[in-house]
């Protein structure tokens, strides 16, 4: 009978061993969850534009555009700031894509730097410390993790690497210095609450019954108030409880599993769990009791599948042959009819319904892949997988490498554009260069420059000789050269007691005066006027100067360039294609593998039925036996 | 007496029982959670294969695209005529944006509505680049138009203006938003990168 308790054991331990683990990692790889490393950066101010550029599709979640943009201002020479930052970001996408080794590469290179600041050592050890946990590198782990410790690490990120650092000792077996983790550590951190129930698992498997005990009964009697607190508490109620069951410690088990929610994801297993309890203890009419309740719920739930095993056996333990008999008939036929269906899915799948469902999934925007998997025939044994991390993975690399093949096709019309843009320049160039240079030499800016140092001088002779006239309008300038003439013709007429010359001199002498007024009025403004109009000279003949020059360099500079351009783009050319074709075939590759694991999951799901199917039918021969046997059957009434 | 079904029966289960003992024991004992965790690297050879050649081609897809960002800038926006206009966020307590509007020289060059996702990155720290275009060197004038839900909730839409001079390199622009804490009001300012 024990046999039994143990493979009860087995599927529910088992079972809830692999829900927590894939509940921790559907945690760490959440796309919903940017990568680690923006935490930090918040309360660093931007210095480098396209730094920020690229932490804004960072935040965004568009990792793919922040990646880019990252690489190439960084090739680009444009991260002069935030270079040690730029790196922890690469290092993190690389990370949460799963590229370890890339991102160990990054984080060593930040590390390897002089003087890198405290919190930039800190972010980079544990990112670090992540990969090599993820690697199963735990000495390593251990290293990098312990070495983040400058209190620098924002409190989600610390408390993080504790859950890790604890993980990573325990593999190790270094229980106690596991355990010491969780010393002062606030007792609301839901990673606190992961390593504990890690922590409590794995020293319960090393045989530290008692230590591992205090820690899951610690974390499932804990006040909870999150919906993952409150799933995590449930499922250290479980595991203990389990674990209880198997210490022949049913009384207490009982009490354990009675803390699991009644409506939680968890209470199936509770229920199975406390009927081996309380038929562990020889109580197999309670036994009988939450066992039959799982019989009515989802035969998709191996809880529910354990339970039509379990039902018959404490029919069988308490006497009651007929119906032990009539409840494994019906399990058989449960399981026959369950069998079927999942080989109707598999067939399905096999003929491409999932990847037709999820080709169709991918016209719909959002950042989930929703999948319809109701377009799967008997595609309601495809929401748990959907759920797996595995699963999700290989979903999201294949939307990844849908995006880079659409993205790769504009990629190829950018090419040939750019390709028309070289022809058109190269050809604008050719045409346009004779008439520039033509009119170049037309200009000739040696001669404008020569007339504006000659301008410069006059306008300093006059300034220094006070020449008003020099200054004055064309007409003044006329008006003053007539009345010089003038007075030299008087001079020449030399009778100066002449009335009529004597006037006429006069009259030239006070014109003369007046227009000397009129000059002298304003001469230190015109001098001021006449140096403003000569700097802007000087700043034209600058430009012309300058265009000049770039047109002569250009002459054998440009095509050189354009020569470049067109070579680099030649170059690019067969990349393109030829990562195109790759991203394609990887696209396909990568849903056939979708489709596979789907495949997978549902023929370990029959075999798990197999295996009852088995056990119910030697039972079932057993009884048959018995039956037949002239002894009477021996135990308890039936219920 | 036994039926041969029947010591069949037992003997497969039997078979089955020290199976399931095995696997117990390897779960119970022998796998540590974290060896649980590396599972999915070390599951099937194909799914690895596939990991390992999806990277590789990640690997050459960012290459391909560094080098065609390089070639585009060249071509499209070189240094000696290239211009960017970036918007970021600081706190944003008066000022909910919803969209922003840039006019270079007179000329509308990007009017872009943000998602409340954009927003949140803006939020966080990110700068988006809402213009990257080309002008001559010289004098050239930024206005740009924010609108958005202003202190108390009412819809609000201010302006900035900036005059610059584009010389012979990259002329970065930033329109930056921010709280006046002593007025209680947003502050929508222009900054010129050298």
């Amino acid at each position: 009978m024990k046999s039994r308790v143990t493979l009860g054991l087995l599927i529910g331990f088992a079972f809830f061993v692999g829900n927590v683990d894939a509940a921790r990692r559907s945690l760490l790889l959440n796309p919903e969850l940017p990568p680690p490393g923006p935490g930090a950066l918040r309360a660093v101010a931007v210095r480098d534009l396209p730094y920020g550029d690229a932490l804004f599709y960072f935040y965004a979640g568009d990792y793919e555009t922040a990646l880019e943009r990252l690489q190439f201002a960084d090739s680009a020479g444009r991260l002069s700031h935030h270079r040690d930052d730029a790196k922890l970001l690469i290092g993190g996408i690389e990370l949460s894509r799963g590229d370890y080794i890339e991102a160990g590469k990054t984080f060593s290179e930040v590390l390897d730097h002089p003087n890198v600041p405290d919190n930039v050592k800190d972010r980079a050890h544990f990112y670090l410390g992540k990969t090599f946990f993820r690697r199963g590198f735990d000495a390593q782990a251990i290293d990098n993790l312990s070495a983040a410790t400058h209190s620098t690490l924002p409190t989600d990120f610390d408390a993080e690497r504790r859950m890790l650092l604890a993980e990573s000792l325990l593999s190790v077996g270094r229980d106690a210095d596991a355990v010491a983790i969780l010393e002062n550590w606030d007792t609301s951190s839901v990673w606190r609450a992961y390593a504990e129930f890690n922590l409590g698992v794995g020293l319960v498997r090393s045989g530290k019954f008692d230590q591992g005990a205090k820690i899951l009964d610690g974390l499932g009697s804990r006040e909870a108030n999150s919906a993952e607190s409150l799933t995590l508490r449930d499922q250290a109620n479980v595991a203990l409880g389990y674990a209880l069951v198997q210490q022949h410690r049913s009384t207490e088990a009982l009490a354990i599993l009675a803390r699991v929610r009644a409506d939680g994801p968890q209470a199936t297993r509770a229920l199975l769990g406390a009927g081996w309890a309380a038929s562990d203890a020889g109580n197999v009419r309670e036994a009988l009791a939450p066992w039959l309740e799982l019989r009515g719920r989802d035969l998709l739930d191996p809880a529910v599948q354990e339970s039509y095993l379990a039902v018959p056996y404490g029919y069988a333990r308490l006497g009651a042959q007929a119906q032990a008999i009539a409840a494994y008939e019906q399990a058989l036929s449960e399981f026959a009819a369950e069998t079927s269906r999942l080989d109707q899915s598999i067939d399905a799948i096999r003929r491409g319904a999932l990847a037709q469902a999820i080709e169709a999934s991918a016209q719909t925007k959002g950042s989930v892949l929703a999948i319809d998997v109701a377009k799967v025939p008997a595609g309601r044994y495809l929401y748990r997988l959907l759920a797996r991390d595995e699963f999700q993975a290989a979903l999201q690399n294949w939307r990844d490498l849908s995006d880079v093949a659409k993205r790769l096709d504009l990629h190829g019309n950018d090419i040939e554009a750019y390709a028309e843009l070289i022809a058109y320049r190269r050809q604008k160039f050719q045409s346009q260069l004779p008439s520039d240079l033509a009119a170049l030499d037309r200009m000739n800016l040696d001669a404008l420059v020569q007339r504006r140092t000659e301008l410069e001088a006059r306008v300093a002779e006059a300034d220094d000789h006070a020449d008003l006239a020099a200054l004055g309008t064309p007409r003044q300038r006329a008006i003053w050269g007539e009345l010089e003439h003038m007075e030299t013709v008087i001079d020449r007429a030399g009778d100066a007691s002449d009335p009529e010359i004597e006037d006429i001199a006069e009259r030239v002498d006070f014109l003369k005066g007046y227009l000397y007024w009129e000059l002298s009025d304003g001469f230190k403004s015109r001098v001021w006027s006449a140096r403003k109009r000569l700097r802007d000279v000087n700043h034209l003949l600058r430009d012309s100067t300058r265009s000049a020059a770039l047109v002569k360099a250009a002459r054998s500079a440009v095509p050189a360039h354009i020569e470049s351009l067109s070579g680099r783009l030649d170059a690019i050319r067969p990349k393109l294609e030829s990562v195109h074709a790759r991203a394609s075939q990887l696209r396909d590759r990568e849903l056939a593998s979708v489709s596979e694991l789907a495949v997978r999951e549902l023929e370990a799901e029959k075999a798990r039925i197999r295996d009852y199917v088995l056990e119910a039918r030697y039972s079932l021969a057993t009884l048959y036996d018995r039956a037949s046997a002239p002894v009477p059957p021996q135990g308890g009434p039936a219920p | 007496m036994k039926s041969n079904f029947v010591m069949f029966l037992q003997r497969k289960t039997a078979l089955l029982r020290n199976l399931a003992r095995a696997l117990f024991v390897a779960v119970m004992f022998g796998m540590s959670s974290t060896a649980m965790a590396d599972q999915p690297q070390s599951a099937a050879a194909t799914p690895r294969s596939l990991e390992a050649d999806v990277q590789s081609l990640r690997k050459d897809v960012l290459e391909l695209n560094k080098d065609l960002s390089a070639l585009e800038e060249e071509l499209l926006f070189p240094a000696n005529t290239q211009v960017a206009v970036f918007l970021s966020l600081d706190v944003g307590a008066f000022f909910e944006l919803d969209a922003v509007q840039v006019r270079l020289d007179n000329k509308e060059v990007a009017n872009y509505l943000y998602t409340e996702r954009e927003i949140a990155a803006l939020n966080r720290g990110g700068v988006h680049r809402v213009f990257l275009g080309n002008v001559i060197t010289g004098k050239h004038e930024l206005v740009a138009f924010f609108t958005g839900k202003g202190p108390h909730g009412r819809d609000y839409k201010r302006g900035a203006n900036l005059s610059f001079e584009k010389g012979q390199g990259a002329k970065y622009l930033e329109l930056r938003i921010s709280d006046r804490q002593s007025a209680q009001q947003p502050e929508f300012t222009v900054k010129e990168w050298e």
